[in-house]
């Protein structure tokens, strides 16, 4: 009967140790896949939001890509704000900020719903071409992207 | 007495033995099921997410159709996103045509823009590959949405004249009549007939390429039962009328495009306005080629989903292209 008391014991005591070790494999399983997501769900919000309608170049409705219009970013920025529950499952918690750099250097938030407290941040720089359809010039900029991850 | 004492142990030792191991079997079976219900919602999650991203993707990229392979799932589309098994995804700008639910290992997803004139949203086509879709009544407008379907080995789409088309062992039919052929209490087709009522929909389109009338209609029994009217503007919006099997699912994607609509119209309502200032400030006459009337008008359009207001829209859309073309005639800056 002691025997098959401490049999049982040393059993228990293997089983838990495989569980702690098989806990911690799927830890750090979890963080690679964590960080997986969080890439991911960077490179989405930052596709979103440069082919959003709201600011594509276009001529006679063919857009051109990579291209932002900057009359239509002056008027986008406030109307996203004002509609900003109707953006969020688009673009999430993050702060995307169009940052002309050539000629001159001008920045322009778009949209900002950032997180006063987070556990992660991702930017990501995209080359654009801001277009002036009223000079018909271009200039030269970057979209900057952060994605929030709470 | 010490026999008698060896015969009680013996038998303890039994009930012992016995109890401890049905506490273990509990034990291990019980940590299996929790693993085994923990990794399917896990990797209905990662389905989920997989899923957003392809759309993403076949949004960005219009006109496209992409082949995913897929784990066979359930996915179900409702009005505010889809869902795998407990994991569902929210969508607030719901622009996704699809049947209510798909189980497939294929799925097809196609895209097309919406410009009302100037693009608003891509609408993601979601074909399901066991779904057969009947267009029936060749005219001008069934053919011309016959030819600007994409041609795929997992999209079946016949167009005829006569609704009772032959069986060819698909799954469920979508029945398209162009012809006006079906009314409430209109009999099925006697080859759909054997099919469980879910699996047969059906949707009457009147009107031309612009715009026009739906009427979706569901099988019960051997007829078929009104469930809903809509209305469609453009092409792409009837097609989405033509990939969707219930009513309820078309007017939220339309409601949430028509909310689209008039965000992006509010954008070109001021680009519009900002140029027309800007030409006024240098008393440039292409100023005459920026006034927001019809841009007010499609926006206070855009408001609501009905008949009457897609008609000003499309009003307001032609004038616009005139207006657009005018501006580009006398090298001015365009509106879209």
């Amino acid at each position: 009967m002691g025997e098959t008391i401490m049999v049982l014991l040393v059993f228990f005591v293997l089983v838990l140790l495989g569980f702690i070790f098989y806990i911690n494999v799927m830890k750090s399983n979890i963080e690679v896949k964590r960080e997986e997501i969080k890439q991911k769900e960077a490179i989405q919000v930052a596709q979103r939001a440069m082919f959003l309608p709201e600011l594509q170049c276009a001529f006679r409705n063919i857009e051109a890509n990579d291209c932002v219009d900057i009359m239509k970013l002056s008027a986008a920025a406030d109307i996203i704000l004002e509609n900003q529950i109707f953006y969020f499952d688009k673009l999430g918690f993050s702060k995307i900020v169009v940052n002309e750099i050539y000629p001159e250097e001008k920045s322009y938030l778009l949209y900002d719903n950032s997180l006063p407290t987070f556990q992660d941040k991702t930017t990501t720089y995209l080359p654009i071409d801001i277009f002036d359809p009223t000079l018909e010039e271009h200039a030269f900029g970057i979209m900057q992207v952060e994605v929030y991850a709470k | 007495m010490m026999k008698k004492r060896g015969q009680i142990e013996i038998q303890f030792n039994w009930i012992f033995v016995l109890a401890v191991g049905a506490i273990i079997l509990i034990f291990f079976t019980s940590v299996i099921l929790k693993y085994r219900d923990s990794s399917e919602d896990s990797t209905n999650i990662e389905i989920t997410r997989s899923l957003e991203g392809i759309f993403t993707g076949a949004e960005v990229s219009k006109g496209t159709v992409n082949k995913i392979d897929v784990p066979k799932v359930n996915v179900e589309f409702d009005c505010d996103g889809f869902r795998v098994g407990k994991a569902f995804k929210k969508m607030e700008m719901m622009n996704v045509f699809s049947s209510f639910e798909i189980k497939t290992n294929e799925l097809l997803t196609w895209t097309l823009d919406w410009s009302v004139p100037f693009r608003t949203t891509n609408f993601i086509y979601i074909i399901d590959p066991n779904m057969r879709y009947v267009l029936i009544g060749e005219n001008e407008l069934s053919e011309s949405v016959y030819d600007m379907i994409p041609e795929h080995e997992n999209f079946h789409v016949i167009l005829v004249n006569d609704a009772n088309a032959e069986d060819l062992g698909h799954k469920k039919v979508r029945l398209v009549f162009f012809n006006g052929g079906v009314n409430d209490g209109t009999e099925i087709p006697d080859n759909f007939k054997k099919f469980n009522d879910k699996l047969v929909t059906a949707v009457k389109v009147t009107g031309d390429e612009s715009s026009g009338s739906l009427e979706f209609f569901r099988k019960k029994g051997n007829i078929f039962v009104a469930e809903g009217t809509s209305y469609y503007l453009q092409p792409s919006s009837l097609i989405g009328a033509m990939i969707v099997d219930r009513a309820r699912l078309y007017n939220c994607v339309m409601e949430a495009a028509f909310k689209k609509l008039n965000i992006v119209t509010s954008v070109y309502q001021k680009k519009t306005e900002n140029i027309f200032n800007y030409y006024n400030s240098i008393g440039d006459s292409c100023s005459t080629y920026h006034s927001v009337g019809n841009l007010n008008l499609i926006m206070s359009a855009s408001r609501s989903f009905n008949y009457a207001n897609i008609q000003n829209i499309l009003a307001g859309a032609r004038a616009l292209n005139d207006q657009n073309r005018q501006a580009e005639r006398h090298t001015c800056a365009m509106i879209y």
